[in-house]
Formats: C-alpha cells, structure tokens, sequence
C-alpha cells in the first residue's frame, strides 16, 4: 500500500467516525 | 475545517428534521470523503505538500461540487423536495466553507486552469471565521434541540464532539500529522 493510498484511508475513517458518533448523539428523544 | 462542517450538519437538522441524520452528516463530508476515495484509488493526492495545495479535481472543484449535490440530494427526493433542498446546501456548503480555508486549489471544474481558494486572502482569519461559523452553527443547533423532541437527545454530547473535533483539528495542524491527514490541515 503506498503513502497516498494509506492517507486516503486516513482521510476517510478521520471523518466516517464523526459521521457515526454525531448521528447517535443526534437521535430522536424517547417520548415521555 | 471539520467541525465547521459538522456544525453545518446540526444547524440543518434544525432546518428540516426530517432529514436524516446519517444523510445530513454525510452530505456536509462527501467531498472530503470522495476525497479519501479517490486519493486512495490514485486519482487525488497532493500537489504541493510543503504549500499545503492539494490535487483534488474531481471531488473539490466548484462544478463538479456542484454535480455530486444534485446527486445526492436526487436521492432523497422521495423524502420532499425540502429534504432534498436541504441536503443539497449540505454538500454544497462544503466547498463555500472550503474555500475560506484553503489555497488555490479548488478549480472551477476538473482541470480549468482556474483555481480557488481565500486561504492566502484570509491567513489565520480564516481560522478564526471557522471558530465563528461553528459556534453560531452550535448556537442555531442547540436552542432548537431544547424545544423539540425530533433530534439533539444527548445535544450536550454533540457539543463535546465539536471542541474535540476542533481540538483534533488544531492538533493536525501541526506538520507531522498534516502530511498524514492533508484536510484536516485545510
């Protein structure tokens, strides 16, 4: 794997993980 | 410049609920996403590393950011034509943010010869305009996750996230971790 290839990867986990943890802290509120 | 995308995401979940989470967040990161992709394909990269100005044609020209919001936004159509609207500004407000902070490498289609970028006009105020953008981002955010019930359950948490972020992004910035991670450094 070269140097671009591992620093794509890089790029894209870097703001995959974001995406996951936003969308959870994000939810709908549970009805009281 | 990624808690200003981010933020950019939440303020727009306020703007039309409806739209999903996971679309919104996605949409504001696509072309940094796409980036990754095509970098790791061999088809983006970096230009000049020590000037910070990166090869990115395809996911970062003005035209083809464009193109890739329309796509997206079409589908989601089946959602309204509102909820498309809005995850349409999503990618696109990408790239207005963008371009605050980069250097000239943000063409106005793949390989027009003219490239954008205000980083050399703005210097460290562009920074400073990102700390501004996302808290007012966070401010829109917040006062609407603490009257509804359609999002923003644990909004306290999405405030933390957005300092770590800005935290990570700072960290980053230095240049051993920015030759690895090429657009957290923009």
């Amino acid at each position: 794997m070269t140097a671009d290839q591992i620093s794509g990867l890089i790029n894209f986990l870097v703001y995959l993980a974001p995406v996951l943890a936003f969308a959870i802290t994000n939810q709908r509120k549970p009805r009281d | 410049m990624l808690p200003g995308h981010f933020a950019a995401a939440l303020a727009l979940k306020r703007a039309e609920p409806r739209a999903p989470n996971w679309a919104l967040l996605t949409a504001v990161g696509l072309l940094d996403l796409m980036f990754g992709v095509l970098m790791f394909a061999g088809l983006e990269g970096e230009k000049n590393q020590a000037a910070f100005i990166l090869d990115i044609p395809w996911s970062h020209s003005l035209v083809m950011a464009i193109v890739w919001s329309a796509l997206f936004a079409a589908a989601f159509l089946r959602l309204g034509r509102r909820v498309a609207a809005v995850l349409f500004i999503a990618v696109l407000s990408h790239w207005v943010l963008d371009a605050f902070v980069h250097g000239p490498d943000m063409g106005l289609w793949p390989h027009s010869g003219i490239e954008l970028g205000a980083r050399a006009m703005f210097g460290r105020v562009g920074g400073w305009f990102e700390v501004a953008f996302t808290v007012a981002m966070a401010w829109i955010y917040v006062s609407g996750a603490r009257r509804t019930s359609d999002y923003g359950r644990y909004w306290p948490a999405s405030l933390a996230l957005l300092a770590a972020l800005w935290g990570l992004e700072l960290i980053a910035t230095q240049p051993t971790l920015a030759m690895l991670i090429p657009f957290l450094s923009r």
